[in-house]
């Protein structure tokens, strides 16, 4: 089975985007094998956690299955979440969501 | 329109915090638990753009579904299922008999979506309660609490709910019950750009769906009806009404929908009843058999 | 019709026309082998209940064997019946969440409870039988099974037939057109496969000879509600979907070698000898078993083609069938 590393950025219900360390955003659905469950997923993106996804393909659906996630940290490296304003516009590693 | 005075307090653009109370500025309409809520849709001003599903999909965290071109004029998305809650229905009607230039005006678009039905076949037949009526008088699937079993999609009249497969539990749209806590209108409304789709409390909803149909007629559109109101089509069979409602130019098929679907409630105690009294009366033909002298 | 409904002269009638051959309302999501198992075994499990208790009441201990016999297989439903329920779920490790509500409008609902008391009254029923049995001092617990028989039985009526109430409150047009007929369908059926089952490990005593005649009744009566439900589908309008393979198995399997053969064979073995015909009613009940498996997943299979079709589920939606 394949996995990403990343930090949970955007969680509804059973679904979340995981941002790797390269920025890139990547949809999962929670499937219903896995041993975490929905409600468990709103903290790991409050704790801004580094998580190991581990999941399998999709059929028809630009977006990946989550069979199980590992906790790697309870929370992300620190890293800015507003880019500086004067400096080059970096590319913001996590959301902030509403 | 008009402009809401609360929207002069927020005339800067880098707002630090979501506008408390926001649906009054977009929609003229506070959200407050308990009323009700929900959309009215008018085709007639809906250019096709599919805004609301890309809003719902945005919000939602919803992935791409229904890969592929379908052929189906501009209709790409097909139809509700568990990751697509707003669809856009295109229908290219022939209008003109004559040989004059054509034009596109036999379109007929209209965005599909959960009706949050007031007596909702969906919420009648979950076994587990995770179907609930939210304080705004919607109807949500609560996700941890669904085990899948998959009753609540042949129970709608109307081919909305729908299991996934992936993750083993129902979906539909929920009227986007976390923006209405917040005080936000629903996304799909928030983003449709001709109001096609308004959001709003029903009874409101319901004095203007009247006057644009009045509207409409007086202007030569003779077919202008509402597709979801007591007693009219697509509430009928004891669904009372619809919260999202639509007002059509075109027999309810054309767009997907059924002329009168049924609450099917309604037929429990008639089949309950019809199958206990056969077995009760083969039971007492066993005990007059059994009893019979050798 | 009621001038409110129809949305105006000026749209004219249903034409017949559908939004690009899409479906209108969803077929349901269940495994039809494994739920039509399901309601096959509930139904078997239920009306061997009823029998056995039926039996026990009128001619108590002289029936012992065959009571033990329906007692046993009321073991079907709780037991197999459950593992199928619980398969056929898309997130199984939940299944207790069906417990959380007992909802009148939802038969899945309904038929859970009347699951969890008929397991309940069954297992006390079977035990209580058993242990008697084997151990001499207990004898007394035999009484404890004649008296939770009673509910038993009940239960067991209703789990013979709930499950068409639960096929009929949904909106696909098969099972929504003849909810009544659907129902004496299943619980006919069901007391059917009971006595079939039953009559299958007697020999030629008098109780095979009465569980053969409660099984033409009962085929009698199933044959008599599959004819007026399909005179409900042709008035309807859904009748189209009988005509797909789906609906032709059941018509076959389920109609013509679950009903009108074993009637048949249990009636020439009634009539044609005073002591009972091992081969004929083996052969009917087999029959009967095997077809009523068959009945129950074709109708599930042919009302799921009944939704996909959306002539047949918009023809069903219109003002005339309300």
């Amino acid at each position: 089975m394949q996995s990403i590393q990343g930090i949970v950025t955007i969680v509804q219900e059973g679904r979340f985007q995981l941002v790797d360390e390269h920025g890139v955003g990547h949809h999962f659905l929670l499937s219903h094998r896995a041993s975490l469950e929905p409600e468990q997923l709103p903290g790991l993106q409050r704790d801004q956690a580094l998580v190991r996804v581990w999941f399998e393909a999709a059929p028809d659906l630009i977006g990946h299955v989550a069979a199980r996630i590992d906790l790697l940290a309870a929370t992300a490296p620190k890293m800015p979440l507003h880019p500086a304003p004067a400096a080059s516009p970096a590319p913001a590693h996590v959301q902030e969501t509403v | 329109m008009e402009m809401h005075p609360r929207v002069l307090d927020y005339t800067h653009s880098d707002l630090d915090g979501v506008i408390p109370d926001e649906a009054e500025l977009t929609t003229g309409f506070r959200i407050v638990p308990g009323s009700s809520y929900g959309f009215f849709t008018d085709t007639t001003v809906c250019i096709g753009c599919k805004a609301c599903e890309v809003a719902c999909k945005e919000w939602n965290n919803l992935p791409a579904d229904h890969l592929g071109l379908t052929g189906d004029s501009y209709d790409n998305t097909g139809a509700l299922s568990a990751n697509t809650w707003r669809h856009v229905n295109f229908i290219e009607s022939a209008v003109r008999t004559d040989l004059e230039q054509p034009f596109q005006s036999g379109w007929l678009m209209m965005s599909d979506v959960c009706k949050h039905c007031h007596n909702a076949p969906c919420l009648e037949a979950c076994p587990t309660g995770a179907l609930f009526r939210t304080e705004f008088d919607t109807v949500v699937v609560q996700q941890d609490i669904c085990n899948g079993c998959g009753y609540c999609v042949p129970a709608c009249p109307f081919g909305v709910v729908d299991v996934s497969t992936l993750d083993g539990k129902a979906h539909k749209c929920t009227l986007c019950y976390d923006r209405l806590k917040g005080g936000l209108e629903p996304a799909c409304a928030k983003a449709c750009p001709t109001d096609s789709i308004q959001f709003g409390e029903i009874s409101e909803l319901h004095l203007r769906a009247h006057q644009r149909v009045t509207e409409l007629q007086e202007a030569g559109v003779a077919s202008a009806y509402l597709y979801g109101m007591p007693d009219g089509p697509g509430a009928t069979g004891g669904l009372e009404h619809l919260n999202a409602f639509f007002l059509l130019t075109a027999r309810p098929e054309v767009y997907n929908l059924p002329t009168a679907p049924t609450r099917p409630a309604n037929r429990v105690v008639p089949s309950l009843a019809a199958g206990l009294a056969a077995v009760a009366g083969l039971a007492l033909a066993a005990v007059a058999i059994f009893s019979r002298a050798q | 019709m009621p001038e409110g409904i129809d949305p105006g002269g000026e749209l004219g009638g249903w034409n017949g026309r559908t939004y690009y051959g899409r479906p209108q309302v969803k077929p349901a999501p269940f495994e039809n082998s494994v739920v039509g198992s399901y309601v096959f075994l509930a139904g078997l499990s239920g009306a061997a209940q009823l029998l056995a208790g039926l039996l026990d009441l009128t001619r108590g201990p002289a029936a012992e064997r065959t009571v033990r016999r329906g007692r046993l297989l009321s073991l079907l439903a709780p037991t197999i019946g459950s593992a199928c329920l619980i398969f056929d779920l898309h997130t199984p490790k939940r299944f207790y969440n069906m417990l959380r509500v007992a909802k009148g409008t939802s038969p899945m609902s309904i038929g859970t409870w009347i699951l969890m008391g008929f397991s309940g009254s069954s297992l006390l029923t079977t035990a209580a039988h058993l242990v008697s049995d084997r151990v001499p001092g207990l004898r007394w617990l035999r009484s404890v099974a004649r008296v939770a028989q009673v509910p038993a039985a009940a239960a067991g009526a209703g789990l013979s037939t709930y499950t068409a109430s639960l096929l009929s409150a949904t909106s696909t047009p098969l099972w929504a057109a003849a909810p009544k007929g659907l129902a004496v369908r299943f619980g006919a059926s069901a007391v059917a496969s009971g006595a079939a089952a039953l009559g299958l490990g007697e020999r030629r005593s008098r109780t095979g000879r009465d569980l053969d005649s409660i099984a033409v009744a009962a085929l009698a009566v199933e044959l008599a509600a599959t004819l007026a439900s399909e005179e409900r589908y042709r008035a309807t309008g859904v009748d189209r979907a009988l005509d797909s393979a789906a609906g032709k198995a059941d018509q076959l399997a389920g109609t013509g070698f679950g009903v009108v053969l074993p009637l048949g064979l249990y009636t020439a073995s009634l009539l044609l000898s005073r002591r009972r015909s091992r081969t004929l009613t083996t052969a009917a009940a087999l029959a009967v078993l095997g077809g009523g498996l068959a009945m129950r997943i074709g109708v599930m299979a042919a009302g799921d083609e009944s939704a996909r079709r959306p002539e047949i589920s918009m023809g069903f939606a219109q003002p005339e069938n309300l």
